[in-house]
């Protein structure tokens, strides 16, 4: 039998757990809420230092420890990185204890599973929501840069993320992007071609070969979303904002031009891709709706936005582009502003104010400045922005006098077309799970996640309804939970046929009876 | 750092009589060692489910062999043979973190169902619930989860194996089931706990 070298093993610990206890930590604030899970900020109590404490909800009898946890801390546990969000350890907290045997429910296991992050104060579909904020030229670089080094290290290591969009881009006030969320992600092999899941990404993020049915891809899934959160920095919204898988595809088309065999060698043999063939050919339109980009940036994102994923860029490339050598320069994160972070309980009331007083100055008909319009950057270069590059000696949040004290992560303001319809609406969800009683909760958000954003429907990775035009509510809900942190419930599909309060959003789980899970 | 995905191209030839074939040499051989060591502390102790280690400790042994029981788990689960062999992985790292852990016969089914099951939600492409393995290894549901908890908080979350680990691992097992094929009634001491070099 093992013998551990003497003094490895404290046998006087806790009997019982591996991990420290939740007890370490002291919480601070809850900073992300939903149905399905919370995150907290909090202090390590030996250390002082603020993390951020992400639950892993375990509510589904069947299904027991979520599988896309066990996958998410298999992956974050191999990734160490600067732009990825570090794991940093993972605690219990003990439930009750059990019954004596005979008592077929006393042993189950009523505690907590925490997983320990470290702490980041915005998300940045949140910061660019602030109302008034307005990134320059330079920062967007800045952010870019670290986002597609980030990518970059995870594809080297073999590791898709799938499921990149703003609120998993998470910001500290030194200026530094770290990837988040990996609930979603998936090691791939380049021998070992299995079959994977298309229902990943959310919607506005989701490159048109997972649209038209693929199960065998790669990085450039990524690649795609990048192009799609570059092109929203620059244009200042979504561009591919769309309601359902068809109509996703038809904004992609209307913008990237109709696949045909010429520019997508192999399209017409993709599983949907005649469910889907456009009535009429269109014409690529992407210089022409982004004419005014810069040179570079346009360049760029042409080669992002590529139809075939064969042909679009790879992060590695990206990172040579011209765009990130050409004046102006990227910043360093470091001189970047600081915002003040914020967070849901502190925010809550400051946005109702908010809402009550935009209220009013709607009926007194006076004009208010649309508070989910973002300001596209700002494009003269080389000059500092009074508004973003306060001097040395002047205080940051006074350079930036009427920027409410928001909160950055995207809380519940709506997303995309004011009033608009929900970006995942119900229709056609194929499977159970989907609670239809939060279509659009926006309005519970929470720092983490995804208040009103892509809440989203991850299409949950075990999809078992294949019908193309099943644009299921990826995402209906979660409102506000921790989305960065990946708190929200898309993340575990636990639910699933059972989970009759909706804990699983994966709207088809509900049709995959045999309980197979896709990856 | 090799790439998450290794393990995969690795595992892909192993043959599932096979793997369960070595593991469950292995396992005897253990299960008989360390029964003759844990006779005396079970009385004392008493069965019944604890926490920790002593969560998968069985009043009674099972009739069914170690063997005959992860053939079946693999006939039902259709979990890919790998899993046996990651499952002995966990087992393992689970001893050397935890002295106390002796695999005998009174715990060893409810170590693999558990292991394997793990084994399965981070290996496979496809895994089955908990719910369909606590039928298959006849525990309830609730019990399971419990057991995978204390598992997983056990290995302390670390359910990484690497290619270079695998493979260590499988040519250990191999070699094991040819010195007992040549000494039947041989039980060595390379057992489960004498890897240190592979860990």
């Amino acid at each position: 039998m093992a013998v551990a070298a003497s003094g490895q093993l404290n046998l006087d610990e806790s009997p019982s757990w591996g991990s420290r206890g939740v007890d370490c930590f002291e919480k601070l604030e809850q900073i992300g809420e939903g149905t399905y899970g919370q995150v907290y900020m909090a202090k390590e109590i030996r250390t002082g230092e603020i993390v951020a404490l992400k639950k892993i909800r375990m509510d589904n009898e069947r299904e027991g420890f979520p599988i896309t946890a066990i996958r998410e801390i298999k992956i974050l546990k191999k990734l160490q990185h600067q732009n990825v969000i570090q794991l940093k350890e993972i605690v219990t907290s003990p439930g009750p204890e059990k019954d004596e045997q005979g008592k077929p429910d006393g042993n189950k296991y009523k505690g907590s599973i925490y997983m320990v992050f470290e702490y980041m104060d915005h998300d940045l579909t949140g910061l660019a929501d602030r109302p008034g904020m307005r990134f320059s030229v330079p920062q967007i670089k800045c952010y870019m840069r670290q986002l597609l080094t980030g990518l970059h290290y995870c594809h080297v290591n073999q590791v898709l993320h799938r499921d990149i969009k703003g609120s998993n881009l998470l910001i500290d006030n030194e200026g530094n992007l770290k990837l988040a969320d990996f609930g979603l992600a998936r090691s791939f092999s380049s021998e070992h071609n299995g079959n994977l899941t298309n229902r990943v990404i959310t919607l506005w993020y989701r490159p048109p070969e997972l649209l038209l049915g693929a199960t065998k891809y790669g990085p450039a899934v990524d690649m795609w979303s990048v192009g799609c959160i570059f092109a929203e920095l620059l244009h200042g919204k979504p561009i591919l904002p769309g309601k359902n898988e068809p109509e996703q595809l038809t904004k992609i088309f209307e913008l990237c031009g109709t696949p045909d065999e010429v520019n997508w060698p192999g399209v017409s043999k993709m599983p949907w891709y005649n469910n889907f063939k456009p009535a009429k050919p269109m014409k690529r339109r992407v210089r022409e709706l982004f004419k005014h980009f810069d040179r570079h940036a346009l360049e760029l994102l042409e080669r992002m936005l590529m139809l075939d994923p064969s042909q679009r860029i790879s992060a590695k490339d990206a990172l040579d582009a011209e765009y990130f050598w050409a004046d102006p320069l990227p910043c360093d994160p470091k001189s970047l502003p600081k915002y003040e972070s914020s967070h849901e309980f502190q925010t809550k009331k400051k946005r109702q104010q908010q809402r009550q007083h935009e209220e009013m100055a709607k009926r007194q008909k006076l004009q208010h400045p649309q508070p989910h319009a973002r300001l596209p950057p700002i494009q003269q270069t080389g000059q500092p922005h009074p508004q973003m590059w306060p001097g040395p000696g002047q205080p940051i949040h006074n350079a930036q006098p009427q920027m409410a004290a928001g909160p950055s992560h995207h809380y519940g303001k709506p997303r995309g077309p004011s009033g608009g319809p929900n970006r995942y609406p119900q229709g056609g969800n194929p499977g159970g799970g989907y609670n239809p009683n939060h279509p659009n909760r926006g309005g519970q958000g929470g720092g983490y996640s995804g208040g009103p954003y892509p809440q989203q429907g991850r299409g949950p990775p075990y999809a078992g309804g294949n019908m193309p035009g099943a644009g299921g509510p990826r995402g209906g809900g979660g409102g506000g939970s921790g989305a960065g942190y990946g708190a929200a419930a898309g993340n575990y599909p636990q639910g699933g046929p059972y989970g009759a309060s909706g804990a699983n959003r994966g709207p088809n789980m509900g049709a995959n009876r045999n309980q197979y899970n896709w990856q | 750092m090799p790439g998450v995905g290794e393990m995969e191209a690795a595992a892909a030839e192993l043959n599932a009589q096979q793997a369960v074939g070595a593991v469950a040499n292995a396992l005897e051989k253990l299960v008989a060692r360390n029964d003759l060591v844990t006779a005396a502390t079970i009385a004392e102790e008493g069965g019944g489910k604890g926490r920790g280690v002593a969560a998968f400790r069985g009043l009674r042994r099972p009739a069914i062999s170690i063997e005959k029981y992860m053939e079946r788990i693999h006939s039902y689960s259709l979990c890919s043979p790998a899993c046996f062999v990651v499952a002995f992985v966990y087992v393992d790292r689970a001893v050397h973190r935890r002295p106390d852990l002796l695999v005998g016969s009174l715990n060893v089914h409810r170590l693999m169902l558990t292991s394997v099951m793990v084994a399965s939600k981070f290996f496979d492409v496809m895994a089955q619930s908990n719910a369909f393995y606590a039928k298959v290894g006849g525990v309830s549901n609730a019990e399971l989860n419990n057991l995978e908890i204390e598992l997983l908080c056990l290995l302390d979350f670390n359910v990484n194996v690497s290619s270079h680990e695998f493979e260590s691992y499988l040519s250990h097992l191999e070699k094991e089931m040819l010195a007992s094929k040549t000494h039947p009634n041989f039980a060595n001491h390379s057992g489960i706990g004498g890897q240190q070099n592979y860990v």
